[in-house]
C-alpha cells in the first residue's frame, strides 16, 4: 500500500486537518462568539462601574463603584427606570399580599415535594424574587404612579407576547382548515416580517394620524379629530404595541400552522371516530401536539421582544416624556446624553431580567410542555 | 344507530360530511381570515399609494384610491431615486453589501459549528474553561483600570492560558459536553445587543474600524449566529450517518464530505436560514445606529432619519420604504415554501 | 489483500461489545460474519473500515498495521444496509464519486463506471436520481460504487437484508458470481444463515462479542463447536435433549442410544439434525415420543414429536401421515450425532 507511506507534505496538512476536524470546524463560530459576546460582556460589566467619557482621540474612565447602579436604583434616574412610585393604598397592599402568599405557596410546595434539588431550590430563589420585586414594581407605579421604562418594556414582552401567541395561535387554527385559497393567506400573512421595524413604525405613524391617515372620517365622526394618541401614555403605548404585534403575528403563525399541520393525521382521525368534535380535538389531540413548539415559539418572542427599540424611538421617540421608553431605548439616550456608564448599567439591568425571565420559563414550560411526547 | 334528522338549524351547524365545515362555521372562518388579510395588507397598501401621493394630496385628508380619488404622482419616486441620487444609493448599497455578507458569513460559520455539535463528540473541562474566563476577566481588568496596553496584556494572558492547560488541564475530570456547548451558543441570543454595543463600539474605535462595512458585517454574524446553530443543527442530524461514513470510507476528508454532502442534503434548512438571517441583517436598526455613522449609514438608519431632518415627509418616507421592502419580498417569495419547514424542524426539536 | 484482526477489542463505556476478537482473512476470501443482532458483528466490520476506534488489538491489511489510520487511506469499500446513496447525486456520480476524490482523470473515470455499471447492469440507469430506482437497482449502485476502484477488501454489512425474498436470493446469486469474479477479500456481516451458508468460504460465528467459531459452512453445519453454534445454524434447528452417558449408551428416560466406545460421564446434552433422524414404529425405535404436529412443506414433512416434555423435529417423507398425540418412535443414526457438555456448552469429542 503506497499510499500509506507516500503521503507528501500537502496530504499531511490535510490530514492534521481531518484528524483535528472538531477543533477546526467549531473555532471560528467561538472566537466570534467570545469577541463579539463573551468579552464585551465582561468589558461592558466594567463599564458599569465606571464614568466613561469620550476624550479627544480616545476616553477617559474613571471608577465609581456601584454609583451607576445607585442613580438608577436610588437616586436621580429612579423615575427613569423604576417609575414614580404611589403611596400604597389598601387594595395594593392586598395585591401584592395575594402575589407574595401565591408565590409563598408554590416555593414550599415544591420544597416538600419529593425530587427537590439544590439546583432547583437556587433557581426557584431567584425566579421568585425576582417576581416578587417586580410585581411590587408594578403596583407601586400602576397604580397612580408613573411607570419607568422597566415597567414599560415588560409591557411590551408580557402584553405583546400573549397577545400575539392568541392571535397567531387562531389564525394557525383557521388556517389549517380544508378551506380555499389557503395558500394565498399564508402568503400574505407572511409579509409583515419582511417589512423594515423602522418602516412599520413610520407606517402606523401614518395610519393613526387623526387628520391625515386613512380613519380621518372616523376619528372626525367619533369626535376624537383632534385627540392626540401621542400624548397620551395609554394610547401611545398601545400604538408601539400594535405596531409590534403586527410585525410579530406573522411569525408565531407560520410556525404553529407548520406543527399543526405536522401532526400525525391517524390521531386525528381516530378522535373522530372516537366522536370528538372540533374544540375536543384542539383540546385533546392538536394542543398536546403542538404545545413543545408553542412552548419554543414563545421563548424565541420572549427573548427577542426584550430588545425592542426601533418601534418606540420612532413612532414616538419615546415619548410623551418617557411613558413609551424601552429598557434598551433608555440605554440609547443615556449613551447620547454621554453617560455611558449608566447606559451599561441599564443594559445589564435588562440582561438580569430578561435572562431570568427567559431561563424561568423555559425550565417552567420546556419540561411541563415535552411530558407527553412519546 | 341513531342518526338524527338533517333540519334545517341541524344543517347550518353541521358539516355536509367528514371533510366539509359546516356552513355556518365557513362563513365565520372565511370572516375572520379575510379580516386578518385587510389588516395585514391595509397597511401596505397604504404605504404603496402614499408613495405615489404629491404633498397636497396628502395634507387634505384621506384619499384611498389611484386614479378616482386622487391621480397618482411620481414626484416622491423621481425626488429620491434621482435628485436625492446617490445619499439614497449610498446607504441603500451599504445595506446591500453588509447584509449579504453578514448572511455568508454567519450561515457557513454557524453551519460548521452547527455539523460539529451533531456530529462530533466534544470533551471541554470545566477547570480550563474556568482559568479561561479568570485570565479573560483578569486581562480586562488589568487593561481599563492599570491602563496596560492591549498588546502586551493579551498575548501574557493567552500564554498564560496555554501554560496552565499544559501543566494542570490534565488533572481536571468534569467536562462540558456537546449539549452544554451548544446551549452556551444558543444563550448568547438572550443577550441584548445593547449590553455589548459599548464595548463593541470602543473597540471598533481603538483599530479604526468605527462606521465601516467589516464593522457592521462582523458584529451582524456574531449576534445572528446562535439562531443559525440552533436551526441547521437538526437539518444536519436529520442526514443519515451513511451517508457521511460510506464517503468517508471513499476517502473523503471531512472538509469534503462537509462542502460535497452535508451542505447540498441541508439545501431547504441552509435556505431558510439564510433568508431568516438576511430579513435580520438588512433590517437590524439598534447596533447600525450606534456603530454607523455616516460612511456605513444602512437603509433602516437612512429612514429612521427622516423624521428628524424634514417632519414627516410622507411621500418620500413611503418611496423609502417600499424600495426596502421589494428586495426582501422577492427572496422571500422565491424561498418561502422552505422556512416555515426550517423553522419548524428547529422549533420541534428545540 | 489479507486481512487481520489481532486480539481486538471494542468498548463503549462498562459495555464490552467485541471481546477479543482473532480473525485471519486470506487474500480472496469471501469471510461471512454471522450471528443475531447486538453480537458485535457489525462493530467488528466498522473496526476494519475504521469508523470506529479500536480500544485494544490490531488490524491489518495486507501486512500493514492500519488501527490508527483514517478510513480514506485504508482503501476498502463498504455497501451499507441502508445502501447510503447520495440523493443529490445521479447514478454515474454516486459511482464515480471514490475515483472523483481521488483525483482519477474524467476520461478514465467515465469508462470506469461504465465498466462497473455494466458488471451490475445498470449501463441504462447511470443519468437517474437515487429516489428515481426500485430497491434492487439502489442496491446494485451500491454495489457498482464499491467496486469502481480495485479496493484492498470489500466490507458488507446486511447488504441485502432490505431487499424482498426473491430479489434477495437472486442479488446472493449475482454477488457470489462477482466476487469470485474480481476476487477481492470480502467480509459480510449477516444475521441470515442460509445468506451466510451459500455465499461464504467460511463463516464466523459470534455471539455477544465472542467468536464462537470460524470454519468452512461445511464444517459448521456438520461439526459445530459448541452448543451455540448448533443451535444457530440449520433451518429447522438441531435437535438437543439431556441425558446421562453409561456404558456407551446416552440415555433418557424414553429409550437409549448407544454411541459405542465412551467414557461414562453425568448429564451430557446429545444434538442430532432432523434429517438424520427417522420415525419408527414405537415399540422398535431407539426413543419414544409422541406426535405434537406435522407440517407438510411440499418437499418433505416436518413432524414435531414431543418427547419428556422436550420438542424433537424430525424430517420425514412428504406423504407421511401421523395423527396427533399418537405413539412414535425415533431411530437416529449415531455417528452423526453430536455430544455437548453441559456445563459449558462445548463439544465433547469421542
Amino acid at each position: 500500500m503506497a499510499y500509506l507511506e507516500a503521503r507528501d507534505r500537502r496530504d499531511r496538512v490535510a490530514e492534521w486537518v481531518d484528524r483535528n476536524a472538531g477543533k477546526v470546524f467549531i473555532l471560528p463560530a467561538v472566537l466570534t462568539l467570545l469577541a463579539f459576546s463573551l468579552f464585551p460582556l465582561l468589558v461592558s460589566a466594567y463599564l458599569t462601574l465606571t464614568k466613561l467619557k469620550f476624550a479627544a482621540g480616545g476616553f477617559t474612565l474613571r471608577y465609581v463603584e456601584w454609583l451607576n447602579f445607585k442613580k438608577l436604583i436610588f437616586g436621580s434616574q429612579q423615575y427613569h427606570l423604576l417609575g414614580t412610585f404611589d403611596v400604597f393604598g389598601i387594595v395594593d397592599w392586598l395585591i401584592l399580599g395575594a402575589i407574595f402568599a401565591l408565590l409563598l405557596f408554590f416555593f414550599v410546595r415544591y420544597l416538600i415535594r419529593p425530587g427537590t434539588t439544590v439546583v432547583g431550590v437556587v433557581g426557584r430563589s431567584v425566579a421568585f424574587v425576582v417576581a416578587g420585586a417586580l410585581a411590587l414594581l408594578l403596583v407601586a407605579t400602576l397604580g397612580g404612579g408613573f411607570p419607568g421604562s422597566l415597567v414599560v418594556t415588560l409591557f411590551y414582552v408580557f402584553a405583546g407576547v400573549s397577545v400575539q401567541f392568541a392571535l397567531a395561535l387562531g389564525l394557525a387554527v383557521l388556517c389549517a382548515q380544508n378551506i380555499y385559497g389557503r395558500n394565498l393567506f399564508r402568503v400574505v400573512f407572511f409579509l409583515p416580517i419582511m417589512v423594515t421595524p423602522v418602516g412599520i413604525a413610520y407606517m402606523f405613524r401614518m395610519l393613526a394620524d387623526t387628520h391625515k391617515g386613512p380613519f380621518a372620517d372616523i376619528w372626525t365622526w367619533l369626535g376624537l379629530a383632534d385627540f392626540s394618541w401621542a400624548a397620551d401614555p395609554w394610547t401611545a403605548r398601545i400604538v408601539v404595541l400594535i405596531g409590534d404585534t403586527w410585525q410579530w403575528t406573522p411569525f408565531m403563525f407560520i410556525v404553529l400552522l407548520a406543527a399543526i399541520e405536522n401532526q400525525p393525521r391517524d390521531q386525528l382521525e381516530a378522535a373522530r371516530i372516537d366522536g370528538a368534535g372540533g374544540w375536543q380535538i384542539f383540546r385533546d389531540i392538536t394542543w398536546p401536539a403542538i404545545a413543545p413548539v408553542a412552548a419554543t415559539i414563545v421563548l424565541i418572542r420572549l427573548i427577542e421582544a426584550y430588545k425592542i427599540i426601533d418601534l418606540p424611538n420612532v413612532l414616538t421617540s419615546g415619548g410623551p416624556g418617557i411613558a413609551t421608553e424601552s429598557l434598551t431605548l433608555h440605554a440609547f439616550v443615556a449613551w447620547r446624553t454621554q453617560d455611558l456608564g449608566g447606559s451599561a448599567a441599564v443594559g445589564y439591568m435588562l440582561l438580569f431580567v430578561a435572562t431570568v425571565t427567559c431561563l424561568s420559563f423555559f425550565n417552567f414550560a420546556g419540561r411541563r410542555t415535552r411530558r407527553t411526547e412519546l | 344507530m341513531n342518526i338524527p334528522e338533517r333540519t334545517l338549524l341541524r344543517r347550518l351547524f353541521l358539516p355536509y360530511d367528514i371533510t366539509s365545515m359546516a356552513p355556518a362555521t365557513k362563513v365565520l372562518v372565511y370572516t375572520l381570515l379575510v379580516l386578518w388579510l385587510l389588516v395585514v395588507l391595509f397597511p401596505l397598501y397604504w404605504l404603496f399609494i402614499t408613495s405615489f401621493k404629491l404633498p397636497i394630496q396628502v395634507n387634505d385628508g384621506p384619499d384611498f384610491i389611484p386614479f378616482i380619488d386622487f391621480e397618482p404622482s411620481m414626484h416622491a419616486w423621481h425626488y429620491i431615486l434621482f435628485e436625492l441620487g446617490n445619499d439614497t444609493l449610498r446607504p441603500y448599497i451599504n445595506s446591500v453589501i453588509v447584509a449579504f455578507c453578514a448572511t455568508v458569513f454567519c450561515v457557513l460559520i454557524g453551519s460548521f459549528a452547527a455539523y460539529a455539535l451533531v456530529r462530533i463528540q466534544y470533551r471541554v473541562k470545566i477547570g480550563n474553561v474556568l482559568a479561561f474566563l479568570a485570565l479573560l476577566g483578569l486581562t480586562v481588568f488589568t487593561v481599563t483600570s492599570l491602563g496596560a496596553p492591549l498588546f502586551a496584556a493579551a498575548p501574557v494572558a493567552i500564554i498564560l492560558f496555554v501554560f496552565f492547560v499544559a501543566a494542570v488541564g490534565r488533572y481536571f475530570r468534569r467536562a462540558l459536553g456537546n449539549d452544554d456547548i451548544l446551549f452556551w451558543i444558543i444563550s448568547n441570543r438572550i443577550l441584548p445587543p445593547v449590553v455589548v454595543v459599548l464595548p463593541v463600539y470602543l473597540m471598533f474605535q481603538r483599530i479604526g474600524l468605527l462606521d465601516t462595512h467589516i464593522a457592521l458585517i462582523a458584529t451582524y454574524t456574531a449576534v445572528n449566529l446562535p439562531i443559525v446553530v440552533w436551526l441547521m443543527r437538526d437539518f444536519f442530524a436529520g442526514i443519515p450517518l451513511d451517508l457521511e461514513e460510506s464517503a468517508q470510507i471513499d476517502g473523503a476528508s471531512r472538509l469534503r464530505i462537509f462542502f460535497t454532502i452535508v451542505l447540498p442534503l441541508a439545501r431547504p434548512g441552509l435556505a431558510a436560514t439564510s433568508l431568516l438571517i438576511l430579513i435580520l441583517a438588512w433590517n437590524e436598526y439598534l447596533l447600525a445606529l450606534f456603530i454607523s455613522t455616516a460612511d456605513a449609514q444602512t437603509m433602516p438608519m437612512l429612514v429612521a432619519a427622516q423624521n428628524a431632518t424634514r417632519g414627516p415627509q410622507w411621500w418620500y418616507m413611503s418611496v423609502l420604504i417600499v424600495i426596502m421592502i421589494a428586495p426582501i419580498v422577492l427572496t422571500a417569495f422565491l424561498l418561502q415554501r422552505h422556512i416555515a419547514r426550517g423553522l419548524l424542524v428547529g422549533a420541534i426539536k428545540g | 489483500m489479507r486481512v487481520r484482526m489481532i486480539d481486538v477489542r471494542k468498548s463503549f463505556g462498562q459495555n464490552e461489545v467485541v471481546k477479543n476478537l482473532s480473525l485471519d482473512i486470506a487474500d480472496g476470501e469471501f469471510l461471512v460474519l454471522l450471528g443475531e443482532s447486538g453480537c458485535g458483528k457489525t462493530t467488528a466490520l466498522r473496526m476494519v473500515a475504521g469508523l470506529e476506534t479500536v480500544s485494544g488489538g490490531t488490524i491489518e491489511i495486507g501486512d500493514q498495521d492500519v488501527t490508527n489510520v483514517l478510513p480514506k487511506y485504508r482503501n476498502v469499500a463498504m455497501v451499507f444496509q441502508s445502501y447510503a446513496l447520495y440523493p443529490h447525486m445521479t447514478v454515474a456520480k454516486n459511482i464515480g464519486y471514490p475515483l472523483k476524490l481521488r483525483g482519477t482523470p474524467a476520461a478514465e473515470l467515465d469508462a470506469a463506471v461504465r465498466a462497473a455499471a455494466e458488471k451490475v447492469h445498470l449501463e441504462d440507469l447511470l443519468h437517474r436520481y437515487p429516489r428515481q430506482l426500485s430497491g434492487g437497482q439502489r442496491q446494485r449502485v451500491a454495489l457498482a460504487r464499491a467496486m469502481v476502484r480495485t479496493p484492498s477488501a470489500f466490507l458488507m454489512d446486511e447488504p441485502l437484508s432490505n431487499l424482498d425474498a426473491k430479489l434477495r436470493i437472486a442479488m446472493r446469486v449475482e454477488l457470489k458470481r462477482l466476487q469470485s469474479e474480481l476476487g477481492v477479500t470480502t467480509i459480510y456481516v449477516t444475521h441470515d444463515q442460509v445468506e451466510a451458508m451459500t455465499l461464504a468460504h467460511r463463516v464466523a460465528v459470534m455471539d455477544e462479542g465472542v467468536l464462537q467459531q470460524v470454519a468452512p459452512p461445511k464444517e459448521i453445519y456438520d461439526d459445530p463447536a459448541n452448543l451455540f453454534v448448533a443451535r444457530f445454524i440449520g433451518a429447522p434447528a438441531m435437535n438437543i435433549v439431556k441425558g446421562t452417558v453409561e456404558d456407551g449408551t446416552f440415555a433418557v428416560p424414553d429409550g437409549a442410544v448407544s454411541l459405542g466406545s465412551i467414557a461414562a460421564r453425568g448429564d451430557v446434552y446429545l444434538g442430532f439434525r432432523p434429517e438424520d433422524a427417522t420415525l419408527a414404529p414405537a415399540d422398535e425405535a431407539m426413543l419414544r415420543a409422541r406426535i405434537y404436529s406435522t407440517e407438510m412443506t411440499g418437499n418433505e414433512t416436518i413432524v414435531t414429536c414431543e418427547m419428556n416434555g422436550e420438542q424433537v423435529v424430525v424430517r420425514a417423507d412428504k406423504d407421511y401421515e401421523g395423527t396427533l398425540d399418537a405413539a412414535v418412535g425415533i431411530d437416529l443414526d449415531p455417528g452423526k450425532a453430536r455430544l455437548f457438555d453441559c456445563d459449558n456448552g462445548r463439544r465433547i469429542r469421542r
